[in-house]
């Protein structure tokens, strides 16, 4: 087994927190790396909701060039005026730069904020056949809470992912019937 | 995405305004605002959002990019016209009609297997010719429309023509059946029609008409020289026609529609088999038609099955629809069940359109199966679990019109029970109905719901008491102690103690527990299944008392007590089989994990603590009052886990730890053995009484496929056994090879079995 903690991301990537200021720098870079993956794209609306809103809970992986090589966003705002949720929306890393750790860092660096910021919980969804995002969270913590039958455009199902990060989520109810991004196909 | 489905499409807008102008609305007055657009945007920086609290993500998703092909769906490559130019009134080959049908054939398997007609069916040119503009009178749905028909063409206008409208009404009632259920939409079925109507309003005789006189048209056709050729098209239009008699709306519930399904299995082998002779028409379907369906979602690509799969598909929707009338042969509540939930767990699950069949036959139109009131099916239930012969389910009291006659009283409440647990307990069988994750979230709910049932039922029987006479067990230790029957409150707890063990069960089919979490739920479900053993032995203490204080039983009397008494013996049996190899695979992933072939359970990760993730994994369950959930310290040393103390404590030499592991294996070897013969008892009692009466064969298999999977278990706890012993006062991890079974590939989805073996 190994520890997430031993992982050492590429010494040369630089990892930055995301600010409106650097919308035109990176925006269209951040839409690219994420559509890649996806066969049906965002609109640019849903990067702007998150990006506007929670900028602070993005992060980029930047080469040496200051090339865009990964990056991760979310939010966190009460769960239907519960918890307080964080929510891992989108997350990739350049296919020549996976499995050296960049997503986990990433992951860490959002989770770390959240958890700064007073999250309860986590949550995220990802589809059942994606090994590698699934060793990633699981690895850090989160565990599957629930099954979700044909939940990508493309038919296939999904695992929702949760971490309670406080004492006092635990006790809280329900969790919610709706995913929160309806969805979309992820990889191709 | 659901965002489009209340607009009306551009075209609809343009008819209503052509058809009923509102005269309150003036004509509008048009203004360039392009200059004040833009004044206003430069005010805003890049990025800014300017949105409302309305706004939310789901609509940032809905919203498409104008002119960006992939989202804008009525975005025109330069030189791609609009329309197809395909001609629908062509002439057709046999050959050509029967590629065309067959192609048709996959499009409707894949709207049932849950894919939008927007890239199924309606991208037929054909269809959408006869749909749309909606035609008025059933003679009007013709591919020619407006113009005068012409002569000729038959192959078209009479073979084609019929079969078209054939699928389109049997869509038509498909489409009602599952609007009636529950279902999930997106999920299970997309149920948008983009404002066309499936020949709703018009009469199905007229319809298997039209298919009767096609095949009659064929049958004196002379040109046609190649007789199978002739044959596979009349079988096709024969298997339209008795699919359209299947699915009627109209008398559901009638047993005789079995007829049907088995007609339509009968032509499959021969329409499957012939395929080959057709000449599809690719150019007959267009994405194009998509842009007048919804222009408000990104175009989405047709979805292609092949013939093969989308003949796998149908047969089983028709056998799967021929088995599900089964039902309707009653035989108990418990039956009832049984038969829903094993008719449901077979793999691949049946579609979805099945799965609402059975929904209206279990209950619709006021009536159970058809012919039962609810309240019948539950008063058969309580008496056959909790009450027989009782006299609070005895029919005479609702005979009694004085109201100062207890019997009158315990009739009233007793329909204030019915009427209190009516919708929870069919919600049973509706949930049993779902697609298999929402079975396990919308049990997750019902749970709750019950446990309320559970409550308000206390009250009920406190009541009861009262008109009953009933007199409490005093015990001869502690005279001052009472214990009562609580009937009904007995009745939710054991229904309530089923669905919680589901649950579990369910985590394990849908490969929701990771590796380290099995150990625990195992030990979860075994302790589940005791306290429904509990449950079951203190029902059975009053029902006892009760049928010895009857001083000369009735035969009647006699025949009801047995029938609860039989219930009891084998839902005990049934659970101690459960709760026997549920612990000893609990020791086995606890064994696995003591020598580090497994993670220990909960062990710490760089998030979150061991007792928040078990809380995490528990909550659909931690407010439920009884039975409660052990605290984490209480289910870390029950389940010999390996708390953090333990582990801070100093490291347990290798022979200690061979000798703690031995221990855990006798204990595996000891509850898989109980398990193997309890489940070979389980497989070989009859169908009355594993109350499987009309599912015997799905219940039958699964049983085996348990007790394979137990006896695999005791192979492999025998082969670690061996291997420890060999290891001496070595490391066995050593000598051990441990293989993880991939979910849905074992022996049965509830009974995760490791493979281990000799290295
Ligand atoms: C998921 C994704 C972000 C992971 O990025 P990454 O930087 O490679 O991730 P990390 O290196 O931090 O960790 C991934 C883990 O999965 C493992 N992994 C990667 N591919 C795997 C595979 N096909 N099978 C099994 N494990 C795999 C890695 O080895 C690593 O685990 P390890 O450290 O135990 O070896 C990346 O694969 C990606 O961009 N995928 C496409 C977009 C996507 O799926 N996003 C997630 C949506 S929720």
């Amino acid at each position: 087994m190994s520890d997430s903690n031993t992982f050492i991301a590429p010494p040369e990537l630089r990892y930055i927190q995301y600010h409106s200021s650097k919308e035109s720098t990176y925006l269209s870079a951040i839409r690219q790396l994420i559509s890649k993956d996806l066969s049906e794209p965002y609109s640019i609306y849903v990067y702007r909701y998150f990006l506007y809103q929670w900028g602070d809970l993005c992060f980029m992986a930047l080469d040496e060039k200051d090339s865009l090589i990964g990056v991760v966003i979310s939010k966190l705002e009460p769960h239907r005026g519960g918890p307080m949720r964080g929510y891992i929306a989108m997350l990739a890393v350049r296919e020549e730069y996976r499995g050296k750790g960049v997503a986990t860092k990433l992951v860490r660096m959002a989770v770390d904020v959240m958890v700064e910021r007073d999250a309860d919980e986590i949550a995220l969804e990802t589809e059942v056949t994606n090994t590698a995002a699934m060793k990633l969270y699981e690895r850090l913590g989160f565990l599957r809470s629930k099954r979700l039958h044909r939940y990508y455009l493309n038919g296939n199902s999904a695992f929702r992912f949760m971490l309670f990060v406080k004492e006092s989520t635990a006790q809280c109810g329900d969790e919610d019937e709706n995913p929160q991004l309806p969805p979309r196909p992820p990889s191709a | 995405m659901a965002a489009d489905q209340d607009e009306p499409t551009p075209e609809q807008k343009l008819g209503y305004s052509m058809t009923t102008p509102d005269p309150r609305r003036s004509q509008p007055m048009a203004r360039d605002i392009t200059a004040d657009f833009s004044a206003a945007a430069s005010a805003l920086n890049t990025g800014q959002l300017v949105k409302d609290e309305y706004f939310t993500l789901f609509e940032a998703v809905g919203a498409l990019e104008i002119m960006d092909p992939k989202m804008d769906s009525g975005f025109l490559n330069p030189g791609e016209t609009l329309e197809d130019d395909y001609d629908v009134l062509r002439e057709l080959l046999p050959e050509e009609v029967l590629g065309i049908m067959d192609q048709m054939l996959c499009y409707e398997m894949a709207w049932h297997m849950g894919h939008p007609l927007s890239q199924s069916l309606f991208t037929s040119l054909y269809l959408d010719r006869l749909l749309w503009p909606e035609p008025k009178t059933l003679e009007g749905a013709r591919f020619d429309r407006d113009n005068a028909p012409g002569l000729g063409n038959e192959m078209l206008h009479v073979v084609l023509r019929a079969f078209c409208l054939g699928l389109i009404k049997t869509c038509d009632f498909v489409h009602r059946r599952i609007s009636t259920e529950h279902y999930y939409e997106e999920e299970d079925f997309v149920a948008n029609l983009y404002y066309r109507k499936l020949l709703t309003d018009f009469e199905v005789a007229n319809l298997e008409k039209t298919l009767d006189d096609a095949a009659l048209y064929l049958d004196g056709e002379a040109t046609i020289p190649n007789k199978t050729l002739k044959d596979a098209l009349v079988n096709r239009l024969e298997l339209r026609r008795s699919m359209l008699s299947a699915v009627q709306i109209d008398g559901i519930v009638d047993p005789h529609r079995v007829t049907f399904w088995e007609r339509c299995l009968e032509l499959l082998p021969g329409c499957s088999k012939t395929s080959t002779l057709g000449t599809p028409i690719v150019q007959s379907f267009s994405i194009k038609i998509q842009r007048r369906l919804a222009s408000s979602v990104p175009p989405r690509p047709i979805v292609n099955i092949s013939h093969h799969e989308a003949f796998v598909q149908l047969t089983s929707l028709c056998q799967n629809a021929k088995d599900a009338y089964r039902i309707l042969d009653y035989h108990g509540g418990n039956h009832l069940m049984t038969f829903v939930s094993a008719y449901q767990s077979r793999m691949p699950q049946p579609c979805v359109y099945v799965r609402s069949l059975m929904q209206s036959m279990v209950f619709s139109e006021m009536r159970v199966l058809g012919t039962m009131s609810f309240k019948q099916l539950i008063f058969d239930d309580l008496e056959e679990i909790v009450l027989p012969a009782d006299v609070l389910v005895d029919s005479t009291n609702w005979d009694v019109e004085a109201p100062q006659d207890p019997r009158f009283h315990m009739a009233k409440r007793m329909d204030d029970f019915v009427t209190r647990a009516a919708d929870p307990f069919l919600d049973i069988f509706r949930t049993l109905c779902m697609n298999r994750s929402r079975l396990r979230r919308m049990l997750c709910h019902l749970v709750l719901d019950w446990d309320s049932v559970q409550v308000d039922a206390e009250s009920f029987d406190t009541e009861l008491r009262t008109y009953n006479k009933e007199e409490p067990i005093k015990e001869s230790k502690n005279p001052s102690e009472e214990l009562w029957a609580f009937p009904l409150s007995s009745w939710a707890y054991y229904h309530k103690l089923r669905q919680m063990e589901w649950i579990v069960q369910m985590g394990f089919e849908l490969d929701v527990y990771l590796i380290d979490e099995l150990g625990g739920m195992y030990w979860y479900l075994q302790h589940l299944t005791s306290t429904r053993i509990q449950h079951l032995e203190r029902i059975r203490t009053f029902t006892t008392r009760r049928l010895a204080r009857i001083s000369k039983p009735t035969p009647e009397q006699k025949t009801a007590f047995r029938r609860s008494f039989s219930f009891l013996d084998f839902a005990t049996l049934d659970a101690a089989a459960t709760a026997s190899f549920a612990e000893g695979l609990s020791c086995v992933f606890s064994f696995l994990s003591h020598l580090g072939l497994i993670p220990a359970p909960y062990h710490a990760r760089p998030y979150s603590t061991p007792a928040l993730r078990y809380n995490l994994r528990m909550r659909p369950f931690l407010s439920i009052s009884l039975p409660e959930v052990p605290s984490y310290p209480e289910f870390a040393s029950l389940v010999s886990l390996r708390t953090p103390d333990k582990t801070n404590a100093a490291p347990a030499t290798q022979p200690e730890i061979n000798d703690q592991a031995s221990q855990m294996l006798e204990l595996a070897d000891q509850a898989l053995k109980a398990a193997r013969r309890e489940w070979e008892a389980v497989s070989k009692v009859d169908a009355e009484t594993a109350r499987c009466v009309g599912c015997e064969d799905w219940w039958r298999t699964s049983a085996k496929n348990v007790l394979r999977a137990c006896i695999t278990a005791n192979i492999m706890v025998s082969t670690a056994k061996k291997a420890v012993v060999s290891a001496g006062s070595k490391d066995p991890k050593d000598v051990l090879n441990l293989e993880l079974v991939e979910s849905g590939k074992g022996y049965h989805p509830w009974w995760v079995v490791p493979k281990i073996s000799a290295k």
